[in-house]
């Protein structure tokens, strides 16, 4: 019984192993006490983590910060994709009530840069979505109304809402500038 | 006086009054049902002129159940894919023929015994061409949309119909209709494919579907002779496809008979096979989702795609028109105008729903802002319809302006025209390629003091680019002297149509001699 149970466990651990070292993108670094606490909470299978100690570290955005996934799951952060533009309201005015910043990368499916920068996107909402700052994408060809409403005339535009106002427009795939104002505005 | 200023003399375009008064109450000045080339210029301009616009443009799916955005056939299933697959696929044909000639090759090739590189074998991706050209389309609905935007035209994307002769009602995709009135309506529908009417012609697709298939056509049969058969043929063969054309009778019925020949011969000559006096009689699906085609002569073959390009027929049969009086022409639905007004005064059209319109994207935007401009802006001048440039891009290009020898000869008589022609091979094709030419010829008003032009023809590579200049000149009375005494660009092309000086009537060989 005791054998089986064993070999159990190095077979889940062995799967999981497998199974980071998948999530694995691009460069590892040593893991910080921080990261270990968070992991231990987020995974669902605690045995392997006690284990191994597996860590993956997804690959390093071209700005100041880095972003972790850890094995392959979010830290609590949310990308909205409202496909109305009373949906963009509600989530703008809400934001706007709880001082956060609002994010809107108004996007196309046929835009080259916009899908290149996809999950770049996605990884700053997984990581920070819903703490300061709230991100919305809208498809411009799903929801004209927003992308009306806001000028939007090329793509990427990010835009940054402060308290229902646009504090400041960023036009094209250009990371390095929107974390700096999103650091600016938050 | 210079009889060619007497037949440019434009006569004030006289309009009927259409009862439009500034307090006239509807919601909207003008409402444009269409946002084609036609009608966003005239929406654009209309809104410049300071009135309250709105445009409807609503696309039908075709039979195959092919759609797209806004910006009317020519941005969607005309001219721009037609031309950004003519250039692919003279991209790829140009890298197979001449490529080696220059000594290009792939990286890492030795060249043969006598130093010359390999010919480099090239392959084409349906899917990737196709997928970046529609990306490329569906950035322009988006442009066009700001556009409207930005003019401040209201666009409502919802299929318009006469109610009355101020009212239309509108349905949206969903199914919802509502109403808008308007003081003023221009109908810019345009003109769909016509389906082919033999047995199983619904397994053909049309220049609807052909810029958005999701697999690559394979062996395709191009059904009909006009130039958006031909062009679509050419493309393909191309794109290195088992091409065949069907012809009823002859190659682009309306142009110059000798060039719609030369067209042919190079596109056989490059592997495009042409079947000649036959129609499909009958189309059936076989295994494989192939197409078995039997022909009116009682052959038959099986083909991976059909492509039906019979003609168009003009895009009115939703709109209603009965119901406000707006006459059309019984043979092709299009709808008759004096001056782009219809019947129903207050109701006017443009473009290639139009009686009488060529069928070219320019012609559309300059009608639309001319009329703009006599309804909102006071101006009287009528639109232009005579020497209007054409281009054909079909694999080796045809451009032309004014009279083809047929109608050139039909209204000044055979001993009232003369022709100076010129077969030549274009410098781009001297290392390559020794057996194709090119071709340039005009046509003279033999009678006219001073040898009027009356028609310039030129067959060969980059014809649109070469022809727009000469189109200023046509329109201003170009001579034969005034021709002939510019000074050409050398080495060009088109220095061949300023040096033109050997006659048809002399019987001397047309061919070109050295430089």
């Amino acid at each position: 019984m005791v054998l089986l149970s064993f070999r159990g466990l190095l077979v889940t651990a062995a799967v999981a192993f497998v199974a980071c070292t998948v999530a694995v993108v691009h460069g590892c670094t040593s893991p910080s006490p921080s990261q270990l606490k968070t992991c231990g909470n987020n995974h669902s299978n605690n045995n392997s983590n006690l284990l191994f100690g597996i860590r993956s570290e997804s690959k390093k955005v071209a700005s100041a910060s880095s972003i972790v996934l850890i094995n392959g799951i979010s830290r609590g952060g949310e990308l909205h994709e409202p496909s109305t533009l009373k949906e963009v309201n509600d989530l703008v005015t809400r934001a706007g009530i709880q001082n956060k910043l609002v994010v809107i990368d108004f996007t196309a499916s046929w835009c080259g840069p916009c899908q290149q920068i996809a999950p770049v996107y996605k990884q700053m909402a997984d990581e920070f979505g819903n703490e300061e700052v709230v991100f919305l994408k809208v498809d411009v060809d799903e929801c004209p109304d927003a992308a009306a409403k806001y000028s939007v005339k090329a793509m990427p535009t990010f835009l940054l809402i402060k308290g229902g106002q646009v504090a400041k427009t960023i036009l094209g795939a250009n990371i390095p500038e929107l974390k700096t104002a999103i650091d600016m505005y938050k | 006086m210079n009889p060619a200023k007497l037949e440019s003399y434009k006569p004030e375009a006289v309009m009927v009054a259409d009862g439009n008064k500034a307090d006239h109450g509807y919601d909207y000045d003008l409402v444009v049902i269409g946002g084609g080339s036609g009608g966003m210029a005239a929406a654009k301009e209309a809104a410049l002129l300071g009135a309250k616009v709105a445009l409807c443009d609503f696309v039908k799916p075709s039979p195959e159940g092919t759609t797209w955005g806004l910006g009317g056939t020519c941005v969607n299933v005309g001219c721009i894919p037609k031309k950004l697959f003519h250039i692919g696929a003279t991209l790829r044909e140009s890298i197979q023929a001449d490529a080696n000639f220059f000594g290009i090759s792939s990286v890492g090739v030795k060249p043969d015994e006598m130093g010359q590189p390999p010919t480099l074998k090239t392959d084409q991706n349906w899917m990737a061409v196709k997928d970046n050209i529609q990306n490329y389309i569906r950035s322009l609905n988006f442009k066009y949309r700001v556009g409207l935007r930005e003019k401040s035209v209201q666009y409502l994307n919802k299929l318009a119909s006469f109610k009355d002769n101020h009212t239309v009602e509108l349905v949206d995709k969903k199914g919802q209709t509502s109403e808008i009135t308007a003081s003023r309506f221009l109908v810019a529908t345009g003109g769909r494919p016509t389906p082919l009417d033999c047995e199983g012609g619904d397994l053909a697709i049309s220049s609807d579907d052909v810029f958005f298939l999701d697999k690559d056509p394979g062996k395709t049969l191009c059904v009909g002779a006009s130039y958006i058969s031909l062009e679509c043929a050419g493309f393909l063969a191309g794109m290195s496809k088992d091409v065949t054309v069907a012809v009823r009778s002859i190659l682009l019925r309306g142009f110059d008979r000798e060039c719609s020949e030369r067209i042919g011969d190079y596109m056989k000559e490059h592997g495009v096979k042409f079947k000649t006096k036959v129609t499909p009689s009958k189309l059936e699906r076989v295994e494989n989702d192939r197409i078995k085609v039997t022909f009116s002569d009682g052959t038959d073959d099986v083909y991976d795609t059909v492509l039906g390009a019979v003609g168009r027929t003009a895009d009115t049969i939703k709109l209603r028109l009965e119901s406000v009086n707006v006459d059309t022409n019984p043979k092709n639905r299009k709808i008759k105008t004096i001056n782009e007004q219809s019947s129903c005064p207050n109701i006017y059209a443009i473009g290639d729903v139009m009686d009488g319109c060529p069928e070219l994207t320019p012609v559309a935007i300059q009608a639309g802002k001319a009329l703009a401009r006599r309804l909102y802006g006071g101006s009287k001048e009528p639109m232009d319809y005579i020497n209007i440039c054409t281009t054909v891009f079909t694999p080796i290009e045809y451009a032309c302006i004014g009279l083809s020898e047929e109608d050139a000869i039909a209204k000044h008589g055979k001993d009232g025209i003369e022709v100076y022609h010129r077969e030549f091979l274009p410098l781009e094709w001297s290392l390559s390629r020794h057996d194709s030419n090119a071709f340039a010829k005009i046509l003279v008003d033999a009678k006219s003091s001073d040898e009027q032009v009356v028609g310039i023809h030129y067959v060969g590579p980059n014809a649109g680019e070469i022809m727009q200049g000469y189109g200023v000149s046509m329109k201003n009375g170009l001579t034969y002297r005034q021709l002939t005494d510019t000074v050409g660009i050398h080495p060009t092309s088109s220095e061949e149509l300023v040096t033109l000086s050997i006659t048809k009537s002399s019987g001397d060989d047309a061919a070109a001699g050295g430089c």
